[in-house]
């Protein structure tokens, strides 16, 4: 005879379910005989990278940042030098081909370090700051690049530089 | 009294960051009883489970610096379990394998409400449920895991497992029925 109460709307009881039966346990060697292979297995397989390399990578982040902060206070040291004449500057020599990269026509200093940094700075700001811009712009420089115009010079961007260079 | 398992995980990522093997203890405390259990929904057979828990506890070890990606352990060790289990379920479908009739998964106690017959019948009739409502029920009834809980280790939302536990209650109590009349 079927003991579940089959005409009933809530229908077979889970309390009889549960108590009819119970799952079948694991047997009592299983524990040891899964935990040794497991065990084997972790032995046989390198320790994980991932939580070594997650160790560095603050460190890693922190010399990257040290690398672009060195990278940037050079060229600001270059950029604040706000007695630089064109012939400091030339001075300088490569240091100004390296670290400034392009003067656009809209009126940004465009300016590049040696691992990768790049950044760009508004001549208004470049002149608010340090009056550089002065100095970049004097004419004996516009006049260094072969005899083009101030225009000129500001469209061919590094040519400006290179004739300070 | 087992830990909470959100405590219990980060002990585990922690071990397993540091490489100490003893996040294997670890996980067979938390999850060894539950994942047998939901194996042997699964599989409808104890012997099997245990198979499959073993080679998912060898898995765990091997592949352990996934465990340091995951973000929900026992969800992640249940989907290998069954991911496991279905393999094994196929091997045994090409091998035309049957289960051993001694293999109980599905114990009678001894004091139950239900006649030998009527166990059998009940018996028989969880195993043709399909494998999804099974297990869900089997979660339910004789893991006393909520609604949230199954649905939160079988990667399934709460509405889904709950009408996968209601489905399975029809469909027996439907089955049930047929057998009465």
């Amino acid at each position: 005879m079927n003991t579940f109460n089959t005409n009933s709307s809530q229908g077979p009881d889970e309390v009889v379910l549960r108590k009819a039966f119970r799952l079948s346990a694991p047997s009592p060697e299983l524990k040891a005989r899964a935990m040794k292979a497991a065990h084997e297995a972790w032995r046989a397989t390198p320790a994980p990278r991932q939580g070594v390399a997650r160790w560095w990578y603050p460190i890693l982040e922190l010399a990257a940042a040290g690398i672009i902060l060195l990278v940037g206070s050079q060229i600001n040291g270059f950029l604040i030098s706000s007695d630089s004449s064109p012939g400091d500057l030339a001075g300088r020599g490569g240091s100004v081909q390296g670290a400034i990269e392009d003067l656009d026509i809209s009126g940004r200093v465009h300016f590049r370090g040696g691992v990768g940094y790049a950044g760009s700075i508004s001549v208004e700001t470049l002149k608010a700051r340090q009056g550089l811009l002065d100095n970049l712009l004097r004419d004996e420089a516009t006049e260094a690049v072969d005899g083009t115009d101030r225009q000129n010079s500001l469209n061919g961007s590094s040519c400006l530089l290179k004739g300070l260079a | 009294m087992p830990m909470p398992d959100n405590a219990i995980e980060t002990e585990i990522r922690k071990r397993v960051a540091a490489d100490d093997p003893a996040a294997l203890d670890l996980i067979w405390d938390q999850y060894g009883g539950r994942l047998h259990g939901f194996l042997v929904a699964l599989l409808r057979s104890s012997h099997d489970a245990e198979d499959v828990l073993q080679d998912v506890l060898i898995k765990i070890a091997s592949q352990r610096t996934r465990l340091l990606e995951v973000e929900n352990l026992h969800a992640y060790f249940y989907s290998m379990a069954r991911n496991e289990a279905l393999t094994l379920i196929k091997r045994r479908e090409r091998r035309h394998q049957p289960i051993h009739p001694d293999d109980l998964w599905l114990v009678p106690v001894a004091e139950s409400p239900l006649s030998n017959d009527s166990a059998q019948e009940v018996r028989k009739t969880l195993e043709i449920l399909p494998e999804e409502q099974r297990t869900v029920l089997v979660l339910k009834i004789y893991q006393d895991m909520t609604f949230l809980a199954i649905s939160d280790s079988l990667g399934i939302s709460l509405n889904t497992a709950a009408s996968r536990y209601r489905y399975a209650m029809e469909k027996l109590r439907g089955l049930l029925k047929k057998e009465a009349l």
